[in-house]
Order: C-alpha cells, then sequence, then structure tokens
C-alpha cells in the first residue's frame, strides 16, 4: 500500500464528478430530481438559516445538559445519515471504479480510491453545502456568536467527511463478504432486495419511537461520544466546559480521518482485486419443483415455462420486481399505529390485502413486452401464442399473490379482532382482486410498453413506464373502490351503516364484477397486442 | 559486456486456481522485448486469468510473472510500463472521446496532445472526437479503447481480441498499428481467436489448452512441425483437440 498522489487523485475525482453531473442532466427523470432536490435543499437551508438567527441565542442560555444533548443528537444524525447515503452509494455504484480494467491497469488503484473518495466527499457536499453555509451564517449573525458558527462548522465538515469514510468504508467490506461468501454470492440479489427494504421500514418504526430515541441519546451523552458538545461549551464560555475533553474530541475526530483512509485503501486493495465466488445453478432435468407440481399437466407448457421463467429471473435478481413492493408502503401509517398504540386498525386486513393484491398484479405483468428485455425478438417468434404468454405472466403473479394475500389478511385480521362475516368479505375481495390484478397490469402493461433500461442500484433493469403505473392503480382503484368503501362504512358504523349484510355483500359484489370485467378486458388487449406486435 | 535485456514478459511456475477449477497450471513463458507473440487457446483454456495475472488485475495463486523486468506483485510499477486492451474497451459512456484521451492522458502524466491528434486521425476518429462515448458503435470503442492503450507509448502492449467488432477497413488500420509498434520495439501481446491476424503479426505464438502451454514458437516452425506445412488452424486444432474445447 502506497501513499495516493494528490494530482491523480483529483483528476480522478473531477471526472468521477462530471460524468455524475451528465448523468443526471442526461435524463428527464435525473433533472427532475435534480430540480427538486435543488429547490428542497434551498428551502431547508432557509429554514435552518432562520432558524440559527432566531433561535442560536437559546444555546446560550440553555443548561450545559441540553446543549450536549442537542450536540451529540446533531453529530450522531449527520454522521448516521452521511454513512448510511454514502454505504447505499458504495454498495450499488461507487464502492470500485467504473471500466475498471482500464483505470486500474493505468494508474495505481491507491490514487483510484482516493479519487473515488474524493468524489463521494464532493457528493456528500453538494447536498451539504448550502444547509451547513446557512447555518454558520445564522448562528454568527445571530446571538450565538462567530466562536460557535466557527465550532459547528468545522465540526460539521468533519464529521460529514468521517461518515463518508466509514460509510465507503462499510461499503467495501459488504462488496468484498459478497465476493468471498459463497452463501452471501448464491443469495445476494434476496439479501439486496431484503435490507433495502427492511432498512427504511426499520428507521421508519425507529422514529416512531422517540422514547427509543431519547434513551439511546442520553446513553451516548454519558459516553466519550458526546466529548466533541465540550467544543461547543468552550465556544460558549459555559464554564461547565471541560477543555480536556474538548481537546481529545477534537484531535480524535481529526485524527480518525488518516485512520479512516487507511483502512478504506487497505479494503479496496482486498476488494477489488479479489476473485469473486462464482455459485453454481445447478440443473436437474428430472427434479420436480413447486411449480412444476402446481403446474403440469394443468395448464399449457408454454404457459408454464412462462410462469416458471418469470419466478426465476426474480429468484435470481429480485431487484428487477423491487418496485412491486411499492403499495406495501401505503401500509406505513397504519403500522406506525400498531407500534405506537399497540392496536390494529379494523381497516388494516383490508387495505393489507389490497396491498399485496396490488403488488401481485405490478410483479409480472405490468410491462409484458419491454420485461422481455432482449430476449422479446425470440419470444415473438417462438411457437407462444399471445394468450399462453399473458396467462403465463398472470399466474405467475396470481398464484403466489393468492398465498400471501392469505397469510396477510387472516393474520391481520386475527390480530385486529375482525369479526368472521367482516374478515371473510376482505379475504373475498382481497383474492378476487389479487387473481384479477395481473390482468388489470397486463392490459395497462401492454398499452404503455417501456424497453429502455433504468439504473436501479446500480444494475440496468426495465422496469415499468410511469404511465403504466398510473393507469394501473386508476382501474385498480376504481375497481376496488365499492369493496373497499363498503368495508370501511361497516367497520367504522360510518353513516350508521356498521354491519350491514347487505352493504358488505353489494361491495363484494360490485368490485368482482369489476375486477372480472377489467381483468377479461385487460388479458383480451395485451393477448392480441402481444400476439400482434411487431418491430416498428 | 553488457547482460542481455530481461524479457518482456516472463512467468515461472504461475498458476491460478478458482476454487477447485485449474485456470492455469504451472505457466512457463517468455516473451523476448520487441516481439509480438500471438495467444491462442479455446475458451475457457485460462488465456483471459493469463492476462488478469499480468495486467495485475488479479494474483496468482503461486509462481511468479514479470511484466518489463517489474514482478507483477508490484503492481504501481507495472502498469507504468503496460498499456492494456480488454475485451471490452473501459471507456465511460458519458465523456466524449477526446475527453477520454485527456483524461486517460493526464492520469499517465503523458500530455501530449500532438501525438493524441494524430491517433485519433489515424484511427478515423477525428471527426467523431467531440461525441459522448455512448453513441459510439462497437468498433468506434475498440478503436478508442486502443488508442488509449497506445497513447504513452508502453514497453509492453497487451491485447485481449483486439480485432472483434470491426470492420474490415478498420482491422487493416489495427494491425498495422501493431506491426508498427512492434518495429519501434513495443513488445505486443495478443490474444486473439482470429487465427490469420496471428499469422500475419506474430513473430512466436502460444497456444495455451486447460491452463497448459500444449504448443510454443514461431508460426512457420509450428505448421511446419505439428500440421507438416498446414495452416496456424491445423496447428490449433490438432494441439487442442484431445478434449472437447469449451470448458
Amino acid at each position: 500500500m502506497r501513499r495516493p498522489d494528490g494530482h491523480r487523485a483529483l483528476l480522478v475525482a473531477r471526472i468521477e464528478l462530471r460524468r455524475t453531473w451528465r448523468k443526471l442532466l442526461g435524463t428527464t427523470r435525473g433533472t427532475l430530481t435534480l430540480g427538486g432536490g435543488g429547490l428542497m435543499i434551498s428551502l431547508y437551508s432557509l429554514a435552518l438559516g432562520a432558524a440559527a438567527l432566531f433561535l442560536g441565542g437559546a444555546l446560550v442560555e440553555s443548561d450545559p445538559h441540553a446543549v450536549r444533548l442537542a450536540t451529540t443528537g446533531a453529530i450522531g444524525g449527520l454522521l448516521g445519515l452521511v454513512a448510511f447515503v454514502t454505504l447505499q452509494h458504495a454498495v450499488k455504484s461507487t464502492g470500485e471504479p467504473d471500466a475498471a480494467d482500464g483505470l486500474l491497469t493505468t494508474i495505481p488503484y491507491e490514487d483510484a480510491l482516493a479519487g473515488l473518495v474524493v468524489a463521494e466527499v464532493g457528493r456528500v457536499f453538494a447536498g451539504l453545502a448550502l444547509p451547513l453555509l446557512a447555518l454558520t451564517l445564522g448562528l454568527a449573525a445571530g446571538s450565538a456568536g462567530v466562536g460557535v458558527a466557527l465550532v459547528v462548522l468545522v465540526g460539521s465538515v468533519l464529521v460529514a467527511v468521517l461518515g463518508t469514510l466509514v460509510g465507503y468504508g462499510l461499503g467495501l467490506v459488504t462488496k468484498l463478504v459478497a465476493s468471498r461468501s459463497a452463501v452471501v454470492a448464491r443469495h445476494r440479489a434476496s439479501i439486496g432486495a431484503f435490507v433495502s427494504l427492511a432498512l427504511p421500514v426499520g428507521w421508519i418504526a425507529l422514529t416512531t419511537v422517540p422514547s427509543m430515541q431519547t434513551r439511546v441519546l442520553r446513553l451516548v451523552t454519558r459516553s466519550p461520544l458526546s466529548w466533541i458538545a465540550d467544543a461547543v461549551l468552550l465556544a460558549l464560555e459555559n464554564p461547565s466546559a471541560d477543555p480536556v475533553h474538548a481537546g481529545v474530541a477534537a484531535i480524535a475526530l481529526a485524527g480518525s480521518l488518516p485512520l479512516g483512509s487507511v483502512a478504506c485503501l487497505w479494503l479496496a486493495g482486498r476488494t477489488w482485486y479479489a476473485d469473486p465466488i462464482q455459485p453454481d445453478h445447478e440443473f436437474d432435468a428430472d427434479e420436480r419443483t413447486l411449480s412444476d407440481r402446481l403446474l403440469r399437466g394443468r395448464v399449457s407448457t408454454a404457459t408454464r415455462v412462462v410462469a416458471q421463467k418469470s419466478w426465476l429471473r426474480t429468484k435470481r435478481a429480485p431487484i428487477t420486481v423491487q418496485y412491486a413492493v411499492m403499495p406495501f408502503f401505503f401500509l406505513i401509517y397504519q403500522l406506525q399505529t400498531v407500534v405506537l398504540e399497540g392496536v390494529v386498525s379494523p381497516t388494516f386486513p383490508l387495505t393489507a390485502g389490497l396491498a399485496s393484491a396490488a403488488a401481485a398484479g405490478a410483479a409480472f405483468s405490468l410491462n409484458p413486452l419491454g420485461g422481455e428485455e432482449s430476449v422479446l425478438p425470440l419470444t415473438l417468434t417462438a411457437n407462444v401464442s399471445g394468450r399462453n404468454f399473458v396467462s403465463g405472466l398472470v399466474l405467475a403473479g396470481a398464484l403466489p399473490g393468492a398465498a400471501l394475500t392469505t397469510v396477510i389478511v387472516v393474520g391481520v385480521g386475527l390480530a385486529a379482532g375482525t369479526p368472521p362475516l367482516t374478515l371473510g368479505v376482505a379475504l373475498a375481495t382481497a383474492l378476487v382482486v389479487t387473481v384479477t390484478a395481473p390482468a388489470i397490469a397486463a392490459g395497462t402493461g401492454v398499452a404503455f410498453p417501456k424497453f429502455e433500461s433504468s439504473s436501479v442500484q446500480g444494475r440496468e433493469v426495465v422496469v415499468p413506464s410511469g404511465w403504466a403505473f398510473v393507469g394501473y392503480f386508476v382501474v385498480f382503484g376504481a375497481a376496488v373502490a365499492p369493496a373497499g368503501l363498503a368495508f370501511l362504512f361497516s367497520v367504522r358504523d360510518l353513516f350508521s351503516l356498521g354491519g350491514e349484510p347487505w352493504l358488505l355483500g353489494g361491495g363484494l359484489t360490485a368490485t368482482v364484477l369489476l375486477c372480472l370485467g377489467c381483468g377479461a378486458v385487460g388479458y383480451s388487449y395485451a393477448a392480441n397486442r402481444v400476439a400482434t406486435y411487431r418491430f416498428d | 559486456m553488457c547482460p542481455p535485456p530481461a524479457p518482456a514478459i516472463s512467468t515461472d511456475g504461475l498458476t491460478k486456481r478458482y476454487g477447485d477449477t485449474d485456470a492455469i497450471v504451472d505457466l512457463d513463458l517468455t516473451v523476448p522485448r520487441g516481439s509480438v507473440f500471438g495467444f491462442l487457446g479455446p475458451n475457457g483454456a485460462g488465456k483471459t486469468s493469463t492476462i488478469r495475472i499480468l495486467t495485475t488485475l488479479t494474483d496468482p495463486t503461486s509462481g511468479t510473472a514479470r511484466v518489463a523486468g517489474e514482478p507483477v506483485s508490484d503492481r504501481a510499477a507495472v502498469v507504468d510500463h503496460i498499456g492494456f486492451l480488454p475485451e471490452e474497451s473501459p471507456l465511460y459512456d458519458e465523456l466524449t472521446g477526446r475527453e477520454q484521451l485527456e483524461y486517460i492522458a493526464g492520469l499517465r502524466g503523458h500530455e501530449d496532445w500532438e501525438r493524441v491528434e494524430s491517433l485519433l486521425d489515424r484511427f478515423d476518429l477525428s471527426a467523431d472526437a467531440d461525441r459522448r462515448v455512448e453513441t459510439y458503435s462497437k468498433g468506434m470503442k475498440q478503436k478508442l479503447g486502443l488508442v488509449q492503450a497506445l497513447l504513452h507509448e508502453p514497453e509492453v502492449l497487451i491485447l485481449d481480441e483486439p480485432t472483434s467488432g470491426l470492420d474490415p477497413r478498420a482491422a487493416r488500420t489495427v494491425r498495422d498499428t501493431i506491426s508498427e509498434v512492434a518495429a519501434a520495439e513495443t513488445t505486443v501481446f495478443l490474444s486473439t481467436h482470429i487465427l490469420p491476424v496471428v499469422e500475419e503479426l506474430a513473430d512466436t505464438v502460444g497456444v495455451l489448452y486447460d491452463g497448459d502451454l500444449v504448443a510454443e514458437g514461431a508460426p512457420a516452425e509450428l505448421t511446419d512441425e505439428i500440421a507438416s506445412g498446414g495452416t496456424l488452424e491445423d496447428v490449433f486444432l490438432d494441439v487442442t483437440s484431445e478434449r472437447p474445447a469449451e470448458q
């Protein structure tokens, strides 16, 4: 391991940042993200600056414990946020150089690593610079004073750089483990999908429990981790400030940066040159899988293999259908109610079932043509009719969807203490919707196909078009509205309609008819469109 | 009397193992300076593994290798002396052709813009040099990749399928360029499946099969000894015929 060359590292960083900028400006989505992000950051910075200007004086008057608590919380939050964002970024894309064969045979890897980390620091500060500037100016101009403003600025910059190094290092560790462990290599797609879902859900769940955050914070303030707060107290000329603690914390923070850099260099040397383990996917022609037992002899061979292909692709690369979990995020409010109040909302069984149905519909059928990617010419010229093909996609979503919906509705319903009749209606509604949703999705998917790939977590994937999503959710929403409203009126006893059997029955009947109608239209249209599709 | 110059590439007992699979077994290879070495072998024979070791992109399991006199364990020293064109040209889609070359020239500390322009011109890339690489055809990318490997006038040029995806005119340009750089004392390590290219350019040919070097010599010697005056293709088929070629 050698000391990186500064000139080369800066050159690599400059090109990396230029590429990021061009990537963002190269797509409508990227430009919108940039514009939206810029606007949000500007507004946030204004608010932060104003708060620092008018409320910064409170720091002077607050008791030392409150200052310690606030400083420790802010440092922990900034460090955690930057490290998390960088970790994700490193795992998805920046954890190794693009066109690595070229770069690593042009310059020593230490220079490349230094350049990538500097570029990552640049990206972090592209988001943090304005809020930090606003905070510093607000504090300096307000009654907190220039001394506090400088301490906050220097401390925040050091913490952000440390967060970047920690996140990047953890990203390299993740990549190293993924390339060395056979188990992780075999299941990395599933593990990645699980972690991607679990982390935001865990974060949301944690933020709903303020008492837990406060408890953690109080523990930290009693540890040396909060000594950096003494630097702020010193700047405030607070007599309880401990100069030794402040000095040790400052030295430790500044000293952790070269240590973090060396750790990243060491990890990159091992990660970038590791021989990745290639997991075997053994093929046994005689093996009868669960899908074989379910489908063989019951549907046409073409339909069966289309469904099996969809499942196999998802098993090997769940990221290709990751967008389908989106409906479950609509349950977060009800999940928060469960966590905070310990009460399961009576509408939760049906909403959970409908989320499962919406996911089942979106997973495999929302882009029948584009989802075939480069295999589409082969699919269209193979001896598979449009009906067989679309049936396979519908089966791929409906079968696992029905099982998942049943488990979710019954489980949540029992937890909520839903009466049997109401639970039965919720289950029947959710199942009918689950089975027909893939057909509805297929219809909107062929009407608004998408063939261009997008980068999802660093991998090029063809995801359904935005219009297909909109069309699907509009039709889906219209179809489930009667049963959904009837269920809501019944369990909430709105307009004194609680427990009226005709209401639930009527709502269910209307939804069944709408779903079957929309599903049949969607299925026929999709089958016909696939059968007659031409590359124009 | 001066000692003879060290060979451009030498390997001694080079072995690479992936799990239970041997990619290269005990490979001893010597490529003299200024020569063109044609490196042949069926798919899965171990050519790419050998190239990745010589370019320091992976470590050998055992044995040693030196490139331009430097051990491959000293990555920083080796990369100073080599130019490398892998099978997929390592380029950034978001940069223009000229920006890509300026970047590599800057990293190499070899900012000779006259040479950049002359190479762009030679490979018919001047008119497209200010377009982004993402708009290039495969052949154009291949040519740009070769230009960036040649920019700094390396001592050892390692090429993996350099003519793949090129039209006949571009392939001719690449072959002429290889001849020229070899004439200027650059050593060329050329891996390809296009045997006539090797037959035309190589001073020495090595055929790798199942990780073993099963034939080595001048093309004419090999065709005389093994194929009784046939072609290099006959030699290749003969020495790799014992087991199925695809691994």
